[in-house]
């Protein structure tokens, strides 16, 4: 591979967009073009990346790139990927282009919102291919600054700046805790006569030179940052909250790529750098993991807003990628890195989906919505695949990546799997009772007057959902095209 | 010739060994000292020849005698571990905080005529001469190897800003400020000398390397050893009321408050680098060989002053009040690099004092530029909607803010890891350190971030006191900060290799 920096420039390429669009000053129409075309060639130069993994044969780190930048500590820039985090890198990119596309009409200083929307993309980006954990810090925090604007400024409630806080101070905690387990690891693992550092590869080989309890503690303090983004129970307080009141493009982001950062983590700086602390609390993980996902379906069950609904629903989701991950064996992680890539296409279409309902009946009110099917067929028909996607029906993407993962799961523990598959169950109701609560029965009492005149689905909304359904069936029929490519990784990240 | 002129008239006997033993003297290792006392001369002169009209010939000199100064140190002074029979030292401290004092002197000096203006206050010369000669008297403070340079110093800063606080005529906060400030800091400074006293008492000299001399010798033992643990306490009292460290702090809110913007931010920043570098001089360097009976009691300041300054800033409506308790739990960061005392505590204090200079600086610049004849500007209704009139001031005050909280990539960020990390690298009960250290500044985003969001999502002030925008001065000013804030971070490894350097002469 030659010297040319790519990764970098996929990494900073969407704040350098932002830039321009802050410098640009456009109109609303041109800013939008701009943030279109920009995140679009940012994804095509993910996908680029992505294919160097095509044949599945790298299982280690590629395109590594590395520069010095605070060396006592072991600080230095360091990015790499190998094909878990290529694939993740891609679907970032992809995301926030649909992100990009769905963000036509800005209400106020729309440049600084796009500008904002970019940044975050790239502090997701940063946050996937480091490989210095002073590098993954920093883009962990970069992703915080801008989340905090566009849901405090752009939210929809009065409520958002509560939101936009709580969100911050959650996760702020757990980052700082994170900082100081950094720092530690730093300095305890410095062998005699040498100098301390942060990068992922050498801390691995360095660690087994501590002590259980303190691999222990540093573990755990890594895990509080995560489990917060990710989020598990019981710190995801912040989480319906922040999905409900950001604007759909922002929640895009948030549910679909931002969570999947804290799962991550879990992944490359849990289980790969602590090996046997993760073992030691992996029941304890695969018990929170389980509560999110009987916490977040049940109380999906009692919402009546549909994006409350939608957020409990994630967090139900994301709790089975965690499950697969503390699973600790080759098929429950295989499938959880699978299901990360699902949840991250189907959770951006059905919140899409939420908003063209929205849209046309005025409100998120589930009271608000009923027997919509009769008149609008078509929107009625995506979400019925999207639903359906997201129970993990199979022959739609989710189903493969639920199956390893109760694979998975059963082979840690028996219980897992039939707690796990109580899970699905419960998705299966709470999907199938909001599709007939929205599109079957009588007409609400309390339907606005603009759905008199609602239209079914725009040829503007078909280019939005069909690549994006597509994708769904694509990677239901055939799983496989996404599993060889990282599963190698994945068998020298357990070794 | 001259010399047997001046001779038989001044009744004096000079001759030439004596004028040979006056150019051996090292003025060399004074160099900047020599330029900035010119300087206020050359200001007080000044005002008597130059017209009402061209007072700002008197900022261009102030800010031209302080560049020159910072220059001079880099080019012209010697470089020396001592000089003056070792009682300063011309090292490369000496220099990193030429740069800072002195820095930070020149530009708070180019943004006070806008402050004056705006205030409705004349800045006369005294003004600038005083301010010239604070900056003077920190700098000494920096670079003295005695206690009686040490004192001298201490006193001739202390005075200067005494008087600049009560700089304001007619404002009762402005004297009540200048009073306050006075009184309780010369009851420190009284504890500090009776200190040194003592601690000549014991070792017989008021040399820094005498004395430590004398401690690695005898240590706290022996019949003087009660007098040193005595001295060292009320030493360590005066540091501490310097510093603002808890709970010697309670002075600095009202005096912060009741100063003018221009003056406060010189306190909160020069004091603070002078006081921390005399910190490492004195205790790191001096005191080193009883370091088992000062680290607990920098270890203890360290924590109440983190703990307090920030749990007291949450509860401020005063944007003044609230960065004055900020720059106390600052103190607080700094003073934990102090306590760890490994190599990586001193060359991370250093860093993180340069970080802090610039990102103080910047904060309180915004305000300065905001504030009104009657004190308004200073609350943080204010701040409210900042960004619709003046998002330039806003994106200033947001990357200040950021980095005091510590937010990466701000230089801000890596200050804390510095001197978190070194607390973590003594292990022990040092990591407590690093853990209220972090914990605190979970609390501290809370009241940075309250500021940004008046700023950015609040509706609109209705109480606009600015219009229009800020001079070029102010606007150079607060480039310069903000810039600086970020571009520190980014070049984070050489500002560090460079306190790296800096630090060398202290062991």
């Amino acid at each position: 591979m030659s010297d040319f920096p790519l990764l970098s420039l996929i990494i900073f390429l969407p704040l350098l967009g932002a830039l321009l669009l802050l410098v640009l000053r456009l109109p609303q129409k041109a800013s939008y073009w701009l943030s279109v075309v920009w995140s679009l060639v940012v994804f095509v130069i993910a996908v680029g990346l992505l294919l160097n993994f095509a044949d599945g044969s790298t299982s280690g780190f590629a395109f590594t790139e590395k520069l010095e930048w605070l060396k006592p500590l072991g600080m230095n820039y360091q990015v790499a990927v190998d094909s878990i985090s290529a694939w993740l890198i891609a679907l970032t990119a992809f995301v926030s282009l649909v992100a990009a596309f769905s963000a036509r009409e800005i209400q106020g200083r729309h440049n600084y919102f796009r500008a904002w929307l970019l940044t975050l993309e790239t502090g997701i980006l940063g946050v996937f291919a480091a490989t210095n954990l002073l590098n993954f810090y920093v883009f962990w925090e970069v992703m915080l600054i801008p989340a905090y604007f566009l849901i405090g400024r752009w939210g929809i409630t009065r409520e958002r700046v509560k939101s936009a806080i709580r969100f911050v101070i959650y996760t702020l905690v757990g980052s700082l805790l994170m900082l100081v387990a950094m720092l530690a690891l730093a300095f305890l693992t410095v062998p005699a006569g040498g100098q301390p550092s942060l990068d992922l590869l050498v801390l691995k080989e360095r660690i087994g030179g501590l002590d259980r309890s303190t691999q222990e503690w540093l573990f755990l303090a890594f895990a509080a940052a995560f489990a917060v983004k990710v989020p598990l129970f019981p710190l995801q307080a912040w989480q319906p909250d922040a999905y409900a009141e950001s604007p759909t493009p922002v929640t895009i982001v948030l549910a679909g790529v931002m969570s999947k950062t804290g799962t991550y983590g879990f992944l490359r700086f849990g289980i790969f750098l602590f090996p046997t602390a993760s073992q030691t609390f992996a029941p304890l993980i695969c018990i929170l993991a389980l509560a999110s996902i009987i916490y977040g379906a049940l109380a999906a069950l009692g919402q009546t807003d549909l994006k409350r609904l939608l957020a409990y629903s994630s967090l139900s989701h994301t709790g089975f990628i965690v499950l697969g991950l503390f699973a600790l064996n080759n098929q429950g992680i295989n499938g959880a890195v699978l299901q990360m890539i699902n949840h991250g296409i189907t959770t951006p279409a059905l919140f899409l989906a939420a908003t063209a309902l929205s849209n046309r009946t005025g409100t998120t009110e589930l009271a608000g919505m009923a027997g919509l099917q009769s008149r609008m067929p078509r929107l009625a028909a995506l979400f019925l695949i999207l639903s359906l996607a997201s129970l993990g029906l199979p022959g739609l993407n989710q189903f493969a990546g639920e199956f390893l993962i109760l694979g998975g799961a059963w082979q840690a523990s028996t219980w897992y799997a039939v707690i796990g598959a109580v899970g699905v169950v419960l998705a299966a109701w709470y999907s199938i009772r909001l599709f007939q609560l929205i599109w079957h029965g009588p007409r609400a009492e309390n339907e606005s007057p603009a759905l008199a005149k609602v239209l079914d689905m725009r040829p503007v909304e078909y280019l939005v959902f069909v690549p994006l359904v597509a994708l769904i069936v694509l990677l239901g029929l055939a799983p496989a095209l996404v599993t060889s490519i990282f599963d190698g990784s994945v068998s020298t990240l357990l070794k | 010739m001259g010399l047997s002129a001046i001779n038989v008239l001044y009744q004096v006997k000079i001759d030439k060994a004596e004028l040979d033993k006056l150019s051996q003297i090292e003025w060399g290792a004074l160099l900047p000292a020599w330029i900035v006392s010119g300087g206020i001369l050359l200001i007080l002169l000044a005002d008597l020849i130059l017209p009402k009209s061209q007072k700002n010939a008197l900022v261009i000199l102030s800010f031209t005698t302080l560049v020159a100064a910072i220059v001079s140190a880099f080019t012209l002074m010697d470089n020396k571990a001592s000089a003056f029979q070792g009682m300063v030292a011309a090292d490369d401290l000496s220099r990193y905080m030429a740069v800072l004092i002195f820095g930070a002197g020149a530009l708070v000096i180019l943004a006070s005529p806008d402050y004056f203006s705006r205030i409705g206050v004349e800045a006369r010369s005294e003004y600038y001469a005083l301010m010239l000669a604070t900056v003077t008297g920190m700098w000494l403070l920096t670079v003295s190897l005695n206690l009686m340079v040490f004192f001298v110093a201490l006193e001739l800063f202390s005075l200067a800003l005494y008087v600049l606080a009560g700089f304001l005529p007619r404002s009762l906060r402005g004297h009540e400020a200048g009073f306050k400030y006075f009184l309780l800091s010369s009851f420190a400074t009284a504890f500090m000398l009776y200190g040194m006293a003592l601690l000549f008492g014991v070792s017989g000299t008021t040399q820094f390397n005498g004395i430590a001399a004398y401690f690695t010798k005898n240590g706290v033992s022996g019949d003087y050893g009660i007098l040193a643990l005595v001295g060292l306490g009320m030493l360590s009292v005066g540091f501490a009321f310097k510093v603002s460290a808890v709970p010697f702090h309670m002075w600095t809110p009202d005096v912060y408050e009741g100063s003018p913007t221009p003056v406060t931010a010189l306190m909160a920043v020069g004091t603070k680098a002078a006081i921390i570098a005399a910190f490492l001089r004195v205790f790191t360097g001096m005191l080193e060989p009883i370091k088992l009976q000062w680290q607990p009691i920098i270890f203890v300041l360290a924590i109440l002053t983190m703990i307090v300054g920030n749990l007291m800033a949450l509860s401020q409506q005063s944007v003044k009040r609230l960065l004055a308790y900020s720059a106390i739990a600052q103190a607080g960061y700094l003073l934990v690099g102090i306590a760890s005392d490994n190599s990586l505590g001193r060359e991370g204090v250093l860093f993180y004092l340069f970080s802090y200079t610039l990102m103080t600086l910047g904060a309180f610049t915004v305000i300065l530029a905001l504030e009104g004849p009657r004190g308004e500007g200073q609350d943080i209704s204010y701040f409210t909607g900042l960004a619709r009139h003046h998002p330039g001031l806003a994106a200033v005050m947001t990357v200040c803010l950021l980095s005091l909280g510590g937010i990466p990539p701000t230089a801000g960020f890596f200050g804390k890891a510095l001197v978190f990390g070194s607390a973590v690298q003594e292990g022990g009960w040092y990591l407590a350190l690093a853990l209220v250290g972090v914990a605190t500044s979970v609390i501290a985003v809370f009241y940075y971030f309250r500021i940004v969001v008046q700023m950015y999502m609040a509706g609109d002030s209705t109480r606009k006191v600015v219009e229009g925008r800020p001079g070029w001065a102010l606007v150079f000013v607060l480039m310069v900060t903000s810039v600086g804030t970020l571009a520190l971070g980014i070049l984070a490894g050489p500002a560090f290799e460079w306190a790296k350097q800096a630090v060398v002469f202290l062991r």
